[in-house]
């Protein structure tokens, strides 16, 4: 097994807004939606990856790209050092076995017109995995325990709607395990909870990475639950990662404005502690016209005339810690002091 | 010296097929000129129903069972729609509902839907009307040249923006924000709660903010109210109740927000989930998930108490456990 | 334990779908229907196509006048199998003419036209070298109103031997002793083997009528006008001279034609229009349910692949409804009935084939709904294919759209049928209800009402028992619209 379980590299994905027969007809060019706009990050074996980013980044796009749920329009992922698209037929499936994906919604993630056993089982059944009832219903109810839905014989004929929105999760949790994968995606596997339920389900998840080893991909836009859960992180904006590295580094000391801003925002459940002023304004913009230069730059206080021609890479700042700004080593050695317009810079 | 809204022992159903939701059940609390209030509490918690039973915006299967609203030494509850409709709503309470940002009609501009909500509930002329509407919209920080745009036109946390400018169109007192900024991102609830918090201060108006995020209510309000279950389990001022809960449902729930600074350390959750309000359990009602329980607790409903100054707190057990304090 | 499952669902089904008012008179109006259809043939001992002449053409109900007459047979024995069938009629000689049953003769009939009776027939002997007659008649008590239509049917033979001639009239005596002559041969030399009137003495003969009435409109209610004592007489008259001559009658029948018939009276062929009424349930339920498998089938099958696969399969399947949704129905299948011919399979198809546009756009859109759901996505992340998806997620889902769809395209095709029917243009070797309402149009009895109202009924009925059962399994199905 080697040290990076993940890789990936110039990862692209554009949809086209609508193609009508007609247009297909008369190849005409239809306007894209620049999703994910070249992406490139690794995840070392069992840890996990937070992704973070406003609604729209294209964090869940990126997420379903790496297990191959949806086609990237270009860029590679290689799984264990393999490239999965340049395998045999015959060998994708043993692969994507390897990689699964927990869905934000656990309302919508369980078909509803099956049992709790049918669900866990549906998994086996498609891979083929246990001769016969007896081996699957003990391969399910051990799966349900590791999700502590227990005694598992209780809710083996329950249907989802009979569950809490916890428990479901746990089902959908279970239904991922139960094929052994070494590489989960969790996409918001929590946004859709109760603050009070949602705390089980991350320790559970942290738990079962422990036990299992797993490699997960979490992805959030709770900066908060991102700091919680993940070793490594990543800040994506408008389809391209702005920086990434040790969850610490990142958080703590943010080097990209936009990282920084996002920092500044979150509201904290703590009422001495109140933010101080924003540095920037507006929304994030439809990522069918993105920005020419950097993507951040109309809204950046920090903007200069570079920014809006040339796109900033995404380089280290220090050692396993990368941002692409312009600016990001003046705010890494304090040149200029973070969270703080411009033109307040002169006065400390 | 009297609050400008006070509610008493207020017991709100919904009837179903299947029996009496009991969704609001003796909830009290006051609200002084110029405070904000937060009501906190996960979904089901009845925070909604409290809010439209101010409005008396209530769906047609609710009951009052019990109860009282004044507002300023008026009987809200015991006013009939008309009167309602015509001298408290809007005038005196407004609100941000929920989803505001689909409550705005796609076939006006937004500063006719204002207009037209001042005219509705005032003698004005529209001249009047439209100039009052333009400098909402400059205060919530919305450039005075979009406000003939369609809604479709503005971004979501504009919507919002122009959504609160309506609720102050004819100047209420009270304004009731609805989980302002749920569907919004992080930097966008950041801009939008400061325009709240601005305006609320700038205004002097009294404020009710429901969230069943913790940190929007600590970041915004001055007291905060955390309800569970239908009924209100800790009411005290935002700081305290951030740094001393004693209710054991405020001590978890405050516990389940991940940290954005400091030391990263395991999380205790809250075990169980909660009850169904169709048949909610006897005594009170956290009971089932609390770790303090004991046998008084599932028999008798604990009483909001001020157990502390300023501080009130509906547990059996709040004084006799050493850990709280 | 997946078999206790499926029983308690099914259980738990039943139990929600008798739970629900209108499922319940969906369910009750289809069993009416469903035993109609199966005990048809036992209700009813006739042919609703071909067991004509049962009565008078568009006899009345029996149940609307008791005063109309049914069907009478005046003679109960008209075969005369033995002497003892002679005890019905009297008989009167003149001339030394003998009459006596004889058992050595008897009407064979015509063969491939008519039964005859066998042996047994009325023997006259006329008397050598003398004139005489002889006079067979059969007295009857009639009670009802005037009937429109009286026959009489015999069968005679004469044998001759020498010189004599011989004739036959059949005679009607009227209660005021009037004598009206049906019929006669004539007199005739010669012998002559069995025959039959020809034409059939019947009022239905024009020039029966007019020999009669003088007028060519009248009919049988001139020769009954009244109740009491009419007799039906026979003569035979022989002249021999020097020959012998003997005559023999056979198969003596007459009737008067039933003015009312049955339950519902019967249609312009003398068919019993409640044996029509009960075997038209069959085939409109039969068209019905089989037209609306195959829409439903079409429909399911086209839905979901043009929903699942998308892109141009989609784009083409959906072109193609639109083309079919907007060729008006009825003409297009007027126009295809008289191409493929009317048999009920071709309607069946026909109407399956154009149904299924609205059913394949309905589960679509269902299916595009479900193609976005998170658990096909989740399946799909697990590593199910698209045959598995479609079968696990989709068909499962869609299958109680299918079932409710079905339920609700059953009347559709049973009133298309009834259309085409009416309009004549369907199966005409059967005898739909469809059929029958044209009748009433096409013979002019919409005041008829025992005859036009019943099949319009059965039709909104039927369509109704399916329409309720859709609805209810709509509200089963879609637990948001329970209590609607």
């Amino acid at each position: 097994m080697s040290e990076r379980l993940v890789r990936v590299e110039g990862l692209v994905k554009h949809f086209p807004v609508h193609m009508s027969l007609l247009d297909s007809l008369l190849r005409r060019e239809v306007p894209m939606v620049k999703a994910v706009d070249g992406v490139s990050f690794t995840i070392k074996s069992g840890e996990i990856f937070g992704l973070v980013g406003e609604s729209g980044c294209g964090k869940t796009t990126t997420g379903r790209a790496v297990i191959r749920l949806i086609e990237p329009t270009s860029g590679h992922v290689l799984f264990d050092g393999v490239d999965v698209d340049e395998l045999p037929r015959g060998e994708v499936k043993a692969y994507r076995r390897e990689m699964q994906i927990i869905f934000q919604d656990p309302f919508e993630s369980l078909n509803p017109k099956m049992t709790i056993y049918e669900l866990v089982a549906e998994p086996l059944e498609i891979h083929g995995i246990g001769a016969g009832d007896e081996e699957r219903r003990a391969l399910i109810s051990e799966a349900l325990n590791e999700v502590q839905l227990i005694p598992p014989e209780e809710f083996l004929f329950r249907y989802p709607h009979e569950l809490s929105g916890g428990q479901r999760q746990r089902v959908a949790i279970a239904r991922v395990l139960i094929l052994k994968p070494r590489f989960v995606v969790a996409d918001e596997p929590v946004s859709m909870l109760d603050v009070s339920i949602r705390t089980e389900v991350l320790n559970l998840m942290l738990d079962i990475r422990e036990k299992l080893g797993l490699t997960i991909l979490f992805i959030t836009h709770d900066l908060a639950i991102a700091r919680y859960m993940s070793d490594d992180i990543g800040v994506m904006y408008l389809g391209k990662l702005i920086e990434c590295g040790g969850t610490h580094d990142v958080l703590d000391d943010p080097d990209h404005p936009y990282t920084q801003a996002l920092m500044a925002a979150v509201p904290v459940p703590d009422a001495e502690r109140r933010r101080g002023d924003l540095p920037i304004r507006g929304e994030t913009p439809q990522p069918i016209n993105v920005p020419p230069g950097c993507r951040f730059h109309p809204r950046c206080p920090y903007a200069f005339d570079r920014c809006k021609v040339e796109e900033p890479p995404l380089v280290e700042v220090e050692p396993g810690h990368a941002a692409a700004c312009f600016l990001q080593d003046e705010f890494h050695a304090g040149r200029l002091k973070r969270g703080r317009l411009p033109e307040d810079q002169a006065e400390t | 010296m009297t609050a400008l809204l006070e509610v008493r022992g207020l017991k709100m159903h919904y009837g179903t097929v299947k029996g009496d939701v009991k969704a609001v059940d003796d909830v009290s609390f006051s609200l002084e000129a110029g405070e904000s209030l937060g009501i906190a509490g996960e979904s089901g918690c009845g925070k909604t129903s409290v809010a439209l039973a101010l409005m008396k915006l209530q769906p047609g299967n609710a009951k009052f069972l019990g109860g009282s609203i004044t507002l300023d030494g008026m009987n809200v509850l015991a006013l009939d729609d008309e009167k309602i409709r015509r001298e408290v709503r809007w005038k005196r309470i407004s609100m941000v509902p929920q989803a505001a940002m689909n409550a705005l009609n796609p076939v006006f501009t937004v500063k006719d839907q204002i207009i037209e909500a001042i005219l509705t509930h005032e003698d004005v002329s529209e001249k009047e009307a439209e100039k009052r509407t333009l400098e909402l919209l400059k205060r919530v920080g919305i450039d005075p040249s979009r406000a003939g745009n369609y809604p479709h036109e503005f971004s979501g946390g504009m919507k919002q923006r122009a959504m609160i400018a309506m609720a102050l169109a004819c100047n209420p007192e009270i304004v009731i924000a609805d989980e302002p900024t749920t569907a919004l991102d992080v930097i966008v609830q950041a801009q939008v709660l400061k325009v709240i918090k601005t305006l609320q201060r700038d205004l002097g108006l009294s404020m009710i903010l429901i969230s069943h995020d913790l940190s929007v209510v600590a970041e915004t309000c001055e007291r905060t109210v955390i309800m569970y279950a239908g009924s209100i389990v800790e009411n005290t001022s935002t700081v305290e109740m951030f740094r001393h809960p004693l209710h054991p449902y405020s001590v978890g729930l405050i516990g389940a927000f991940p940290k954005l600074t400091g030391e990263r350390k395991r999380l205790e959750s809250i075990t169980g989930n909660p009850p169904n309000l169709l048949d909610p359990p006897p005594g009170c009602r956290f009971h089932p998930r609390c770790p303090h329980a004991r046998d008084v607790c599932t028999r008798i409903v604990p009483p909001l108490l001020e157990t502390h100054e300023n501080h009130m707190v509906a547990c059996h057990m709040v004084n006799r456990h050493p850990e709280y304090r | 334990m997946d078999r206790g499952r499926l029983a308690r669902s099914v259980s738990e089904f039943g139990r929600m779908y008798l739970g629900n008012r209108m499922g319940q008179a969906g369910l009750a109006l289809l069993f009416i229907f469903i035993g109609m259809a199966a005990l048809a043939p036992y209700l009813t001992p006739y042919d609703p196509m071909y067991t004509m002449q049962l009565a008078n053409f568009r006899a009345k109900p029996q149940w609307l006048d008791p005063a109309l007459p049914p069907n009478l047979y005046l003679i109960t024995d008209p075969g005369l199998p033995s002497v003892a069938a002679l005890g019905e009629w009297s008989l009167e000689l003149t001339g030394g003419s003998s009459a006596s049953w004889t058992g050595s003769e008897g009407y064979p009939g015509i063969p491939l036209v008519e039964e005859g009776s066998g042996p047994g027939a009325i023997e006259v002997t006329g008397e050598p070298s003398a004139e005489g007659t002889a006079v067979v008649e059969r007295i009857y008590q009639y009670a009802y109103k005037p009937p429109r239509r009286f026959s009489v049917h015999l069968a005679y033979k004469a044998q001759v031997t020498g010189e004599a001639t011989w004739s036959i009239q059949v005679l009607l005596r009227q209660s005021d002793g009037n004598l009206l002559e049906l019929w006669s041969s004539g007199p005739r030399r010669g012998s002559q083997g069995w025959t039959v009137p020809r034409p059939q003495i019947d009022t239905n003969d024009a020039i029966l009528r007019l020999r009669l009435f003088n007028d060519i409109l009248g009919d049988a209610s001139r020769m009954f006008p009244r109740g009491g004592e009419y007799g039906l007489v026979v003569r035979v008259s022989t002249v021999s001279e020097g020959g012998t001559v003997k005559v023999y009658l056979d198969d003596v029948s007459a009737r008067i034609w039933g003015e009312s018939f049955g339950l519902l009276g019967t249609d312009n062929y003398g068919r019993d229009i409640f044996t029509q009424l009960m075997h038209g349930s069959r085939i409109s339920i039969i068209i019905g349910i089989f037209s609306a498998v195959i829409a439903v089938v079409l429909g399911v099958l086209v839905g979901l692949t043009s929903g699942y696969l998308g892109g141009w399969v989609d784009e083409l399947a959906m072109r193609i409804n639109d083309i079919l949704l907007t060729i008006p129905g009825l003409p297009f299948l007027i126009v295809l009935t008289a191409v493929l011919g009317p048999t009920i399979w071709s309607v069946i198809i026909l109407i399956g084939f154009l149904g299924w546009m609205g059913i394949a756009r309905l589960i679509r859109s269902q299916v595009l709904t479900l193609k976005t759901k998170a658990f096909v996505e989740a399946s799909r992340a697990s590593g199910g294919g698209t045959w598995h998806i479609i079968r696990v997620h989709l068909v499962p889902n869609v299958m109680t759209m299918a079932y409710t769809q079905l339920a609700l395209t059953v009347p559709g095709a049973i009133v298309t049928e009834a259309a085409l029917s009416f309009l004549g243009l369907g199966d005409p070797f059967l005898q739909t209800w469809g059929k029958m309402l044209h009748d009433v149009q096409y013979y002019g009895a919409v005041a008829e009402w025992w005859w036009a109202v019943p099949p319009g009924l059965c039709i909104a009925l039927l369509s109704m028992s399916f329409v309720f059962i859709g609805y209810a399994l709509d509200d089963i199905f879609n637990p948001k619209l329970r209590g609607r």
